[in-house]
């Protein structure tokens, strides 16, 4: 795909191809869904940003609040933390993640047994299901039977409750999290490995690199689309990241490890302020697209 | 083409004339209710069995569902075209937050019927503005339960708990032998609540959540108790990492043995068997159940008590044969086995006779005997400003939030929620 794409505008693109208006019918029902299940609720969402609504009925016009809700969102604490937490996560699965993912591939990409009995073993944590894996690390970082608390009193140290600490819960979650989608990022980076032309290896080798050097410059660069995706699949999970929050923390304690989808689900919906969680949901969606069409037009261009 | 369109429409047409002589026939009244435990919903299913044999006609539909599950999906079963007829409910915030949005049945007709069977702080529970919108079936307590063999150990008696400082004192004996004092369950932060709940029936009197809905939150009554529960906070009384336990988390510890005494409802005793590590917990003969201290000087309050009322909402859409199976229901006969079984305690008059757990009778002779019973505050005020209390809670105990602050941040979410 690094041939250079002719840039025609988009209508006269697609009319320019034979059979469109067959194209137009069979796409017609996944555009349909798309409308009435995707971009429907949004619009009913950003329209119910402006009331203070509590979810029963529809919104009443006594209940108009403007653009009220959206100020009160960039003036809550709270919301302030989810934002810089999710900036967090975003943080170290680009630079904890991603990474691990990569050595993970590099060291498990050949065909010897154990290397596939080990995909296996670090990719299944990526199919187990959220709900399951916050509450096993609920219990894994607990304070008095958890087995780090356990592991730090072996050796003399006092019991670590590292989820009672607002400041520090948020570290539980990112080690969950990257625990848990390390492995799939692994097996993206193993699949792009597959295509890489084995003679570029053995030229390398001819002309005396290691593997090191092998790997920075034959695989790295053979996986370089895989690996764009790759980040772009672990922003834009990050950005949504709720399922890992709430049986490990829950927020807490003290509303400190909320992440932007947590924040909306136990400050708009638990609360019955549907409106002010609508205007969580328009300021999480405008910062998704902006990410996915920016990310796609600079990063991704000639993917 | 023209064939199969009428072909269908008339299809369509003798299957809708079908289901409504289905609906011509039988009055349908759909119930969907809390039912965590089996024994529970074996005893609703009875008594509709019961009901529908009584009243060939009506057709009751039974849905139980979990807690939170239920919590959740009200909101939107509500307001579809196959809404409960009777629901659970806890009354206070949320019950009016459904009557302004017109979901609820007057059945002040039914009042008198009601008063027949259960007793009149079950039937003023659920009304709005007066006018009646439901009743209660159950109510539990807040009381303090005491390990009786850990408070000797520190040299502690339960005379000592029966006063604030008192309370206090044995924080810090118990503390010096080496026993943490209290349990509770800091991450799901509603059992740290009923403190400040407990604290502000103490210094604002039985009228004080009536007040600080009227006259807002910045009173010398809510700074007071407040600062009683940060003040509290600053001893070091919960065990290690209480802000990461949850409720059923905390309950295994003091089940454990863990601790000395846990703030909590009537149902930890069965809780605290269930969830501790030998599966037996601590027995009912070493639990010592005594009601939150008293003695704040110039506190207006004296032996109030904080728990639930639990019931259910009619839906005003409901047909009148919901009503009359809210009042079969609800009788002495029928909550029968949910007394014995020690489950709830029944609302039903004189269902507090036919419980059989000593526990369990001595909490109902204190909620009979009490001069008000307040609503969990996280129910009362709503479930908006109710979330902001058991945060606010949670953050004075902690000792992270002024009570000016919190104050603050409750009359803000006061503000939003009207």
């Amino acid at each position: 795909m690094a041939a250079i794409a002719q840039r025609l505008p988009f209508s006269a693109s697609l009319r320019n191809q034979r059979g469109w208006k067959t194209a137009l019918i069979f796409a017609a029902p996944a555009v349909i869904l798309f409308t009435l299940f995707i971009v429907v609720p949004i619009i009913n969402a950003a329209g119910a940003s402006v009331y203070n609504w509590n979810g029963l009925r529809a919104p009443t016009s006594d209940k108009f609040v403007g653009i009220n809700n959206f100020i009160q969102l960039l003036n809550n604490k709270t919301f302030q933390r989810a934002l810089y937490n999710t900036g967090l996560l975003i943080a170290v699965s680009l630079f904890i993640q991603l990474p691990l993912g990569l050595a993970m591939a590099a060291l498990l990409g050949g065909r010897r047994w154990g290397s596939i009995v080990f995909r296996m073993i670090f990719f299944l944590p990526f199919i187990l299901a959220e709900i399951a894996t916050g509450l096993i690390f609920h219990y894994i970082f607990d304070g008095d039977v958890g087995i780090i608390s356990v592991v730090s009193q072996w050796f003399g140290g006092p019991p670590v409750a590292l989820l009672a600490d607002p400041n520090l819960a948020i570290i539980g979650i990112l080690v969950a999290a990257t625990w848990k989608y390390f492995g799939f990022h692994m097996m993206l980076y193993i699949a792009g490995m597959q295509a890489i032309d084995r003679s570029l290896y053995e030229a390398a080798e001819i002309d005396g690199a290691n593997a090191w050097q092998r790997f920075i410059y034959v695989t790295v660069p053979g996986i370089a689309s895989t690996i764009r995706l790759s980040v772009f699949f672990a922003i834009l999970g990050s950005l949504q990241f709720f399922d890992l929050v709430v049986p490990l923390t829950g927020g807490g304690p003290l509303n400190g490890s909320h992440t932007i989808v947590s924040f909306l689900y136990y400050f708009g919906i638990l609360r019955m302020r549907i409106g002010f969680g609508d205007a969580v949901g328009v300021v999480l969606f405008v910062v998704c697209v902006a990410a996915a069409i920016g990310y796609r037009r600079l990063v991704m261009r000639n993917d | 083409m023209r064939a199969t369109i009428l072909g269908g429409l008339a299809l369509a047409a003798s299957l809708l004339a079908s289901t409504a002589a289905t609906y011509a026939d039988d009055v349908t009244v759909r119930m969907l209710f809390e039912g965590d435990t089996k024994a529970y919903i074996d005893i609703v299913q009875k008594a509709a069995d019961t009901f529908m044999s009584q009243n060939p006609g009506v057709k009751i539909v039974l849905m139980p569902m979990e807690n939170e599950a239920l919590k959740a999906k009200l909101l939107t079963a509500l307001q579809s075209s196959d809404a409960p007829d009777i629901y659970t409910s806890w009354g206070g915030g949320m019950m009016q937050a459904h009557d302004q949005a017109g979901y609820l049945a007057d059945l002040s007709a039914d009042k008198d019927a009601l008063g027949k069977v259960i007793v009149p702080s079950a039937i003023s529970a659920f009304q709005v503005d007066g006018k009646q919108v439901g009743a209660a079936d159950s109510f539990s307590l807040v009381s303090l339960y005491a390990n009786k063999p850990l408070l000797a150990k520190a040299g502690v008696s339960e005379d000592e708990l029966k006063t604030w400082d008192g309370f206090k004192g044995a924080v810090a004996k118990l503390r010096a032998a080496g026993i943490t004092p209290v349990i509770t369950g800091g991450k799901d932060e509603w059992p740290v609540h009923f403190y400040l709940g407990y604290l502000l029936l103490r210094e604002g009197g039985p009228t004080i959540i009536a007040d600080l809905k009227k006259n807002g939150f910045n009173q010398p009554a809510f700074i007071k108790a407040a600062q009683d529960l940060v003040d509290f906070g600053k001893l070091n009384p919960f065990q290690d990492g209480w802000l990461s336990k949850t409720w059923p988390d905390s309950a295994g510890q003091f089940g454990d043995g863990e601790g000395a005494m846990y703030l909590m409802g009537n149902w930890i005793v069965a809780q605290e068997q269930q969830d501790a590590k030998d599966g037996k917990g601590v027995a009912e003969s070493d639990l010592a159940v005594l009601p939150f201290p008293s003695g704040f000087p110039g506190g207006k309050g004296t032996t109030e008590t904080l728990g639930g009322i639990a019931g259910y909402e009619v839906n005003a859409k409901a047909p009148p044969a919901a009503a009359k199976f809210l009042e079969f229901f609800l009788s002495r006969e029928q909550q029968k086995p949910v007394a014995e079984a020690g489950l709830q305690i029944p609302s039903a008059i004189g269902s507090d006779q036919d419980l059989k757990d000593p526990v369990m009778k001595a909490i109902a002779q204190q909620i009979s005997a009490s001069p008000m019973h307040q609503n969990f505050l996280d129910q009362d005020l709503g479930p908006d400003v109710g979330k902001v209390i058991n945060d606010v809670a949670t953050a004075l105990a902690a000792g992270t939030m002024t009570p000016e602050d919190a104050a603050k941040a409750l009359q803000e979410a006061m503000d939003n929620s009207k």
